[in-house]
């Protein structure tokens, strides 16, 4: 028995040397040929082009590391007419020969690589790839990327602003534990680091915004994205940090952003420890931008669930008596969300077309959005669970962008979460977490899936015309203004999926456009409800009657805050819904109509909660409340610091109601190539254009023929 | 195929419209910051007085600066482009028409009259209802000048909010209907939008591939030019870039409309870039006559009023010929019925809906009386594109509303609110007239109704002479000839008839209808007369608003007289005022026998209505057939709770399915995960003899242990921790998104 176990290992062995004797002269054999080896300047990449005097410049080296010679034969900027990666006025040749041109083993040859952006440039920083194609057949064509960035007020910052817009949250949380390890474990520190960190951040938000050029899109270069960070993360499994700024993210930065700022203003005093409530608000206040920028799916799948277990947090650990509760509710949903997106994202990647990561480095796997956009998953017939991937991919990316927004049938956080979570905190969480559904619907279930959207268009459809209608009824069956709150958002989100399963560029426009007045108006809300909520410990309307008389400044703020989210038109509420409305109706009237009676009853819900307010008669028992005897028996109105951080979001809310241009401008470019993928040109428009073109160049060269 | 020719309307660039709807927002803003602040409201009057006062002077200088227009030309100020994506090109332009700047000076002119009733009458809670008035004001008068229907949408919409809010809120049913008529407005709007270009098929909507701009040739638009070259303009599509698309460059191209470009005859190709989401827009290969006016016009799909009216008059060009606005709203189907019918019957629906709340509240001064204007103003916009005949049967609806809101106008037992549902009544009348074809007719009634019964509710709040009240009911119940709304009432009757003689059974049943609720309108008003003679009053009334009724009584007899004497269908050889106000002549212009039938039948109605009112008010107690006339207001008013009543269960299942189904689903959820766990342990119990739950149990205990779980003080510990996790993930991320990004 032994002699026959030594005998099997002596073989095994015997066959494992030739093997490797064998595999090691075949090696030897490949190597022999010439092989391509693209070098930046001594560094693996991407190359790094530095401003001159005739643009930007940098030389790669392309090494032939083979023992035979190699043969180049074309050098070329990766992309083309229909689909230019790049921004234009970017070359690339060999720097002192043409081409093709011989490179002896174990040299080198310089190639020169330009980008001489036109003056006034909408795009300042460069992307791309430079691909190499040459006689080594097995390395096959090889890219190099390539970067540069158009200097700009925050110098070698300029490069840096998203990372810092969402370091700069993270630096906070981190000066708060130490402040508390250093023994200052009281409200005020930790509140004046977290206010001074998200006004930072607000500042950055607003210059992200300000240089952000709307019309860019995709024929532009760069995949449409602005302030692009873009490097290689964890190469084995092809992970990029990949953030960039499109018309979905650039004024959803900025009112998410203002939203954890003025939201926090007022809110002083914490009930139990105060530094990791600051710290999980910034956490949380971090987690969004991070979301809202992520290009890649691993990142946006990390980004929202840390914005979901931080809002977990904040609810279930500083919330009210039921918190473990809302929380709960909120994990779990949360949770089941997170992992169908992460599964949706995996199952598509592993679909990827072969492609370059930032550096060049050639994988057959990708995470990244813009590069699993261009994937032909419908032709590819792809599967998954027994079937068509782009099918099951898009149905768990919209159940995912359902409970993140809040939608029917998935709502059941949305009220527990207003009404336990502590003001700020449920005024940011109510900002965010739908704003990144929304992220989530269009940038992966519109731009990713474009097939699956089409596929599911009248269920979205229809999906957002009940949502909207049964946020709206409910919306008219509530006293308590929290949760009246919460149902104006399912309402008002029903118009988000109306307008994305249009397909139009119209409802598309509407469904970006309501990710940002929506949360504005909500927060605001939400914000003053919690002020009566101080004052009253009640946040029912009917208690409340009649404040307005003894709070003429919290009761015009309310009018504004509930008439914005009721979707008031001349409030910055009523544009998103109008625009969704238009986009949808051509395709599915009857659902435009029933969502057109959302926006009536949830109007006219808002309408009579603000009549009891405002036009009701005060309860005299209030005037012996223990509860306002402080005060002299009447309500306190609105505080210096309340208005603080109440005023810019009304003025906001009413100023984006007259004037939304800056919102709609912002969406342009984005939801140009949106609709490029969602909603083709179809066979009879092409047909009749072309036959419109055909006319006209018969047209054209008959008048020509009479000329001479 | 990118050329036609056609008269369009003539623009000029105006600057100062948006003052006009600035200035209410102005002193309603100064008047909500005194609110709010608490403080006396002396500077909020005097600013409110001032701002009123300019912005009725601004008015005025409009109205006589359109007068001096020639005819074809309007004035235009584009105050801010909001979006221009796809098809929809969406800003806010103002228009100065002579139609729009009467409904603006009498919007501007009852503001003011409204300023100054709060003011004189010392009405409590002063600041806000300035700001509500100066709401109210602004929000009428940018839907009197809008050019666009969703700024139409956006003006109707405020104005809802001030009216409701001016009424004193609450009124669920009615402010539910208001705020129904509200949006379909915009439902309309966008039901109109899409049917003016693309198709309708199997696979759904399919955007219109036809040439979205063409070029107009304007004949006789100015002299021809001595120097023998052609001018093209553009003044639509405002800041896109127009550059030549194939040969030589254009002079100064890229040129930003609007704009006027003189270019030598030739062959010339335009591009039009429009904005980022939408496509470039092309108008290729058109030829330049020496001498020549032409204008780059959108076709198609349009939201501006402007737009509508062009595309009405100049048809578009398509390979197999021209083809008319019309013929291509015919050829929509939507549940059976033309584009155009459904789109007249919506505004209809629509400008009744938001009568609701004028005609069911008590209170609000005299702004009030600014909820007339939009739904007529409203319709207007809309009437020309619908068929004459089925325009004429749409009509039966408004002058039926009217006579149900004129019986409960009739029937009423406090006499406050019959000047509202007065003027609801007049109202509908006059959107009756529009669909009529009665345009003049419909102003001549607004005009003499709005100030006639704000000249009423002024003389019962004050308690003023009641001569002056009189005069005013006169003038809203068309009882003097000639003068205040009885001009106007002719009209409609006038209309009604004239539909008839031309084959449209439908204006048969308009006339008796406008009739009756003549009849009732006049013994409303003069009900509320009769009640208030015999108590005597009028001694010792206030100054301020005893001239605030005169003048608004003056004005309204004097509005109608102005605006409808002198008419040719009258008998008279100058054409009225009214009549030049608008395009296209009357329905029974030229016809003298029906036009004085339609006079003297309106003048009996109003007088039968006003003997009525005479008995009815000889005894304190209201006439025992007075309770009948509520009875129609009673059955809407069943309807509209039945509907209400709908919408309280659905509401209520809401509530009940929030509760017991979406609540208990998430936590038959959270069951599940404990099931699922659950079920794992029963597994482990049997097969690895609970080794897997001592090994776990272990576990979970030592992590309980370990973290202090089970201590409340450590607990935060746990929350620290994690936070402290997450901070360190996402720091990570980002310092590598710095060192590697």
């Amino acid at each position: 028995m032994m002699r026959v176990l030594l005998r099997s290992v002596l073989a095994t062995a015997l066959l494992l040397a030739v093997f490797l004797v064998t595999g090691g002269a075949f090696a030897q054999e490949l190597r022999r040929a010439g092989t391509v080896r693209l070098d930046a300047m001594g560094a693996r990449g991407p190359l790094e082009l530095k401003l001159g005097h005739d643009g930007y410049t940098g030389e790669l080296s392309i090494v032939n590391d083979g023992k035979e010679p190699l043969i180049v034969s074309r050098i070329a900027v990766r992309g083309d007419a229909a689909d230019p990666r790049s921004p234009p006025k970017l070359v690339a040749r060999l720097a002192d020969a043409a081409l093709p041109i011989t490179i002896a083993p174990g040299t080198s040859r310089k190639a020169v690589v330009q980008w001489v952006p036109e003056k006034g440039v909408r795009l300042h920083q460069l992307f791309a790839h430079v691909v190499v194609t040459t006689s080594d057949e097995q390395s096959g064509e090889v890219a190099m990327g390539v970067r540069a960035q158009v200097p700009g007020w925050l110098g070698p910052l300029e490069g840096h602003v998203l990372s810092m817009l969402i370091g700069i949250p993270l630096l906070g949380a981190l000066v708060t534990f130490l402040l508390r390890a250093l023994g200052r474990r009281d409200d005020k520190t930790p509140h004046l680091v977290t206010v001074i960190s998200l006004a930072t951040q607000s500042a950055l938000a607003m210059y992200v915004y300000r240089g952000f050029a709307p019309e860019v899109s995709r024929i532009d270069g760069n995949d449409g994205l602005q302030f692009v960070e873009h490097g290689v993360w964890i190469r084995g499994i092809a992970a990029e940090i990949f953030f960039g700024v499109d018309g979905t993210a650039a004024a959803a930065l900025l009112v998410t952003s203002l939203v954890a700022f003025l939201a926090m203003l007022p809110e002083r005093t914490v009930q139990r420890g105060a530094s990791g409530y600051h710290a999980a608000y910034l956490t949380l206040a971090a987690a969004v931008p991070g979301a809202l920028c992520a290009q890649d799916g691993l990142l946006f799948v990390l980004f929202t669930s840390v914005a979901v277990v931080s809002s977990a947090l904040l609810v279930g650990g500083w919330g009210g008596t039921e918190r473990r509760g809302a929380a709960m509710k909120l994990a779990l949903l949360g949770t089941i969300a997170v992992l169908m997106l992460l599964i949706a994202i995996l199952a598509i990647s592993r679909e990827a077309d072969a492609t370059f990561l930032v550096d060049g480095t050639k994988t057959t796997t990708t995470f990244s959005l813009p590069e699993l956009s261009r994937v032909a998953l419908g032709a590819k017939g792809a599967k998954l669970f027994g079937a068509a991937l782009v099918k099951v991919a898009f149905v768990l990316v919209l159940v995912a962008s359902l409970v993140l927004l809040g939608a029917f049938p998935l709502h059941a956080w949305l009220a527990p979460v207003f009404v336990e979570a502590p003001t700020a905190a449920g005024a940011l969480v109510s900002a965010s977490l739908p704003t990144i559904g929304v992220c989530a619907l269009l940038r992966i279930g519109c731009a990713v899936l474009p097939e699956g959207m089409r596929w599911a268009s009248g269920v979205v459809v229809a999906l957002g015309a009940v949502t909207a209608l049964y946020g709206a009824l409910g919306a008219l069956g509530q006293k308590d203004l929290r949760r009246l709150a919460a149902a104006g958002t399912t309402a008002q989100v029903g118009f988000v999926l109306l307008g994305a399963g249009s397909l139009t560029p119209q409802g598309l426009s509407g469904a970006m456009v309501l990710a940002s007045t929506r949360a504005l108006a909500c927060a605001l809300f939400l914000v003053l409800a919690g002020a009566a909520d101080d004052r009253a410990h009640t946040r029912d309307v009917t208690r409340l009657s009649g404040v307005a008389t003894q709070m003429p400044g919290w009761s015009t703020a309310l009018a504004v805050a509930a008439l914005g989210q009721a979707g008031v038109m001349g409030l910055a509420g009523a544009w998103g819904p109008m625009l969704a409305l238009l986009g949808a109706l051509p395709n599915y009237p009857p659902l435009a109509l029933v969502a057109a009676l959302a926006l009536v009853v949830a109007a006219a819900a808002h309408f009579l909660a603000l009549s009891k307010v405002v036009f009701g008669k005060l309860a005299t028992e209030w005037s012996q409340s223990p509860l306002l005897e402080p005060f002299g028996g009447r309500f306190p109105d609105l505080t210096a610091r309340e208005w603080t951080s109440i005023a810019p979001l009304a003025a906001l809310v009413m100023l984006l109601g007259l004037w939304p241009a800056p919102l709609f401008a912002s969406t342009t470019g984005t939801v140009r190539d949106l609709t490029n993928a969602v909603s083709p040109p179809g066979p009879e428009q092409i047909a009749t254009i072309e036959a419109i073109e055909r006319e006209s160049a018969e047209r054209d060269s008959s008048s020509r023929s009479a000329i001479q | 195929m990118f050329e036609t020719a056609g008269t369009l309307t003539i623009v000029e660039l105006a600057s100062s419209l948006v003052a006009l709807v600035l200035l209410p927002l102005l002193w309603a803003a100064v008047a909500t910051i005194s609110a709010i602040r608490g403080t006396g409201g002396r500077f909020a009057v005097r600013v409110a007085i001032a701002t009123s006062g300019g912005a009725f002077g601004l008015a005025v200088a409009h109205a006589v600066r359109a007068s001096q227009m020639p005819a074809g030309r309007v004035a235009e100020q584009h105050v801010v482009q909001l979006s221009r994506i796809g098809q929809l090109d969406l800003g806010i332009d103002l228009v100065r028409d002579p139609t729009s700047a009467t409904f603006a000076v009498l919007a501007a002119f009852v503001g003011f009259a409204a300023v100054l009733h709060v003011v004189w009458t010392r009405s409590k809670r002063i600041a806000s209802r300035l700001a509500w008035t100066g709401l109210a004001t602004s929000a009428t008068l940018l839907v009197v000048l809008a050019d666009d229907l969703p700024a139409v949408a956006v003006g109707l919409q405020l104005a809802t909010l001030a009216g409701w809010a001016i009424a004193g809120g609450g009124r669920g049913k009615p402010l539910g209907l208001a705020l129904a008529g509200d949006w379909a407005v915009v439902f309309g709007a966008w039901i109109l939008f899409w049917s003016l270009g693309g198709s309708f098929g199997a696979s759904g909507f399919t955007p219109d591939p036809l040439p979205r701009f063409a070029i107009v040739t304007v004949p006789h638009a100015e002299e021809a030019r001595p120097d023998a070259k052609a001018t093209v303009t553009l003044t639509t599509y405002e800041d896109s870039l127009v550059t030549s698309d194939d040969g030589p460059p254009l002079p100064g191209e890229p040129l930003r409309a609007p704009f006027t470009l003189t270019l030598d005859p030739g062959n010339y190709s335009f591009r039009i870039q429009a904005g980022a989401a939408t496509t470039d827009l092309l108008v290729t290969h058109v030829t330049l006559a020496p001498g020549h006016a032409y204008v780059l016009t959108p076709y198609g799909p349009t939201t501006s009023i402007r737009n509508l009216s062009d595309q009405l008059a100049v048809p578009r060009p398509t390979p197999t010929g021209p083809l008319s606005m019309r013929a291509v709203l015919d050829s929509r189907a939507i549940a059976g019925l033309r584009a155009s019918t459904v789109v007249g019957i919506i505004a209809m629906l629509a400008a009744l809906l938001r009568l609701a709340l004028l005609g069911r509240s008590e209170r609000g001064g005299l702004a009030y009386a600014l909820e007339s204007v939009p739904p007529v103003v409203l319709t207007m916009h809309v009437a020309p594109l619908v068929d004459p005949g089925v325009a004429a049967a749409i009509a039966v609806a408004p002058a039926f509303a009217a006579v149900v809101l004129a019986a409960a106008a009739a029937a009423s037992r406090t006499r406050d609110g019959v000047p509202r549902a007065a003027l609801a009544s007049l109202v509908s009348l006059a959107v009756a007239a529009v669909f009529l074809g009665e345009t003049a007719g419909a102003i001549m009634i607004l005009v003499a109704a709005t100030l006639g019964c704000a000249a009423i509710s002024g003389a019962l709040d004050a308690g003023v002479d009641v001569r002056w009240l009189g005069v005013a009911c006169g003038s809203a119940a068309g009882v003097l000839p000639m003068a205040g709304a009885s001009p106007g009432l002719a009209c409609v009757i006038g209309g009604a008839f004239g539909a008839s003689a031309t084959g449209h059974v439908a204006g048969g049943v308009v006339a008796p209808l406008a009739t009756v609720a003549i009849i009732l309108i006049a013994l409303a008003v003069f009900r509320v007369y009769g009640a208030t003679i015999s108590p005597a009053r009028g001694a010792g009334s206030p100054h301020g608003p005893r001239v605030l009724v005169i003048v608004l009584a003056i004005g309204s007899l004097l509005g109608g007289a102005a605006l409808g004497a002198g008419s040719s269908q009258f008998g008279g050889h100058t054409a009225p005022l009214a009549r030049r106000l608008v395009t296209g002549g009357g329905g029974i212009d030229g016809v003298a026998r029906i036009a004085i039938a339609a006079l003297v039948l309106s003048l009996a109605a109003a007088i039968i209505g006003l003997v009525a009112a005479r008995r009815a008010t000889r005894t304190p107690d209201a006439p025992p057939w007075i309770k009948w006339l509520d009875a129609p207001a009673v059955l809407v008013a069943h309807a509209v709770g039945w509907g209400s009543g709908l919408l309280g269960f659905l509401v209520r299942s809401v509530v009940v399915m929030d509760e017991d189904v979406i609540d208990d689903a998430t936590e038959v959820l959270a069951s599940g995960v404990s099931a699922v766990g659950a079920g794992v342990r029963r597994v482990d119990a049997v097969v690895a003899r609970g080794l897997l739950a001592r090994v776990l149990g272990r576990g979970a205990d030592e992590v309980v242990v370990r973290t202090g779980m089970d201590d409340p003080h450590r607990f935060e510990r746990v929350k620290l921790g994690l936070v402290i996790g997450m901070v360190a993930l996402l720091g990570l991320v980002v310092l590598s998104s710095v060192f590697l990004g």
